[in-house]
């Protein structure tokens, strides 16, 4: 055991972690109805109200690439941030807190789980709905498109390991904020409309939120004919705050663990008396 | 080693496993599940299968290996986890009531198992708690019979034993009689009572100062009711050890949350 390197227990923790999400995604096939199937209704509707309204054609785009990264957001906060909060009740987290890996470790194995299953949906959703819609993309700029949809991965699920810790400090309650944040999200965020469309204070107050940039910037990129008119902020600008929200996420995500852990062994318990 | 100061460290050399866990998940098979604990410990996924599988067969879940955890028992699931706990090969392993639920064939193979595994590995330790006194006295070489927090009485089973040799220790049966408690307790000739109720006795342990005390309580009970199904005369065992330390019977403090 000693001559293991913290960095070997490090990624084989990540690995680890990230398996039965990975392995889940072949064995469950539910998701399909559920992730794939019921997500494509709600962008269908979108796209018959902007075709009803005669929208530009570009507008199913917006809907279809909404309807694809909706998925993220959905694994972030059911699978990422309830998730410590779950792993106590099943007795996962006094394991996790035993073992000599990081905290961080588990929970990078969860989010690169995540985003492996999440990424075979949000593929999904978008073949299905261009096929359907007959959506055209143009790739203006690949280097930056993948710029984009990375820093945005890295910075959502930052956030929903900083979620994951908070839940876990204040137990069943907070947990329930994942119900509570699931709609109006999907509204400030811009998920079915470019979210300029909602003024520059509720635009840039929904910019916390990693989904809100990177959507808006890929939009750039992938229908530039569009969001000259429409964009909040330049791509190249969007993924330069993307970028500082994700190292910002993971220190505080790292810093909130920290903070558990102490008040656990202070304490001498995982969880708060009462939850 | 700094528990306080290197909490890291430390973990590389412990292990647990609690009673009653369900810990796992349930899309993941037997090895799956426990390939995946491997390498929370740095384990080298070959090692850790090789492992897995002699560990497996040694806790005769051999053939379930790749069942998937939802589908297990109690018992299955806890020999599961007794094997991520040994997995690694620890040197102190934590054992929180790891019997807890099982029934007595698979509580029997367990504790066999953790006897082996001391028994081959003299460096090692178990550092076991439980309410079931008679695993403590099956599986330590020490016991410390802990009350409201506080350590009453630390030694060998047997040491600890040997100290009430000196004392008459009886187990009464007694119908008619809710409680035994007016007519015995507060007796000068009464060191420690306890009782516990059945459908339709009640169970009466008492440790006298001496045999001859025994003739006064049983008249004492008789006076109050109680009809007499039973009487044992007992060599010490554990929980006679903890009656006599902690001055209450051992399903009293579980109720008041003492422990040992």
């Amino acid at each position: 055991m000693r001559s293991r390197s913290a960095w070997t227990i490090f990624w084989r923790t990540v690995l680890g972690r990230a398996y039965p999400r990975i392995i889940g995604a072949q064995r469950e096939k539910s998701w399909v109805f559920f992730e794939i199937f019921l997500p494509l209704l709600q962008v269908t509707a979108y796209v018959y109200i902007y075709r009803a309204i005669e929208a530009p054609p570009e507008f199913i785009g917006f809907v279809v690439l909404g309807g694809a990264m909706s998925a993220y957001w959905l694994n972030v906060l059911w699978s990422m941030a309830s998730q410590l909060y779950w792993e106590k009740e099943t007795g996962n987290l006094e394991l996790y807190i035993v073992a000599p890996t990081s905290r961080m470790a588990i929970l990078l194995g969860m989010a690169l789980g995540g985003m492996f299953a999440t990424t075979l949906r949000a593929i999904a959703v978008i073949t299905i709905g261009m096929l359907l819609f007959h959506v055209s993309m143009t790739v203006r700029n690949v280097p930056v498109l993948l710029g984009v949809f990375l820093t945005t991965l890295v910075a959502l699920y930052g956030l929903g390991m900083l979620l994951s810790s908070l839940f876990l400090l204040f137990g069943r309650e907070a947990w329930h904020l994942s119900n509570l944040l699931q709609e109006p999200v999907s509204l400030v965020s811009g998920f079915y409309f470019p979210v300029r469309a909602l003024g520059q204070v509720v635009a840039a107050a929904a910019s916390i939120l990693p989904i809100t940039l990177g959507l808006d910037a890929m939009r750039q990129l992938l229908f530039p004919a569009m969001l000259g008119d429409l964009r909040f902020l330049p791509a190249e600008v969007e993924l330069g705050i993307l970028a500082g929200l994700a190292v910002l996420f993971l220190i505080l995500a790292r810093r909130a663990l920290a903070y558990f852990e102490t008040l656990a062994r202070r304490e001498g318990r995982l969880s708060i008396r009462g939850q | 080693m700094d528990v306080a100061a290197d909490p890291k460290g430390v973990r590389r050399h412990i292990g647990m496993v609690s009673g009653g866990e369900t810990s796992g998940y349930g899309l993941l098979t037997i090895e799956e599940n426990l390939w995946m604990f491997s390498q929370f410990y740095g384990m080298d996924t070959r090692a850790a299968k090789a492992r897995i599988k002699e560990l497996l067969v040694v806790v005769g879940l051999s053939d379930r290996s790749r069942t998937r955890i939802y589908h297990l028992s109690t018992g299955m699931r806890q020999k599961m986890n007794f094997v991520r706990g040994f997995l690694t090969d620890p040197e102190i392993l934590f054992l929180d009531e790891p019997t807890l639920g099982l029934d007595v064939q698979t509580a029997r193979t367990l504790r066999g198992f953790v006897s082996n595994w001391l028994a081959e590995r003299r460096d090692r330790t178990i550092l076991l708690t439980t309410h079931a006194m008679h695993e403590a006295d099956e599986l330590c070489g020490r016991v410390a019979i802990i009350d409201k927090g506080r350590i009453l009485a630390c030694d060998a089973p047997a040491v600890l034993k040997r100290g009430l040799q000196s004392e008459a220790i009886f187990r009464l049966r007694i119908a008619d009689l809710a409680d035994a408690h007016a007519a015995v307790a507060g007796r000068a000739d009464v060191s420690r009572f306890a009782q516990t109720a059945h459908d339709e006795h009640i169970e009466v342990d008492l440790i006298l100062s001496s045999d001859a005390a025994l003739t006064d309580v049983l008249s004492s009970l008789q006076a109050a009711g109680g009809r007499l199904l039973s009487l044992e005369k007992r060599e010490p065992t554990l929980e006679d050890v903890f009656l006599h330390v902690v001055g209450h019977g051992f399903e009293d403090a579980q109720r008041e949350g003492g422990g040992t």
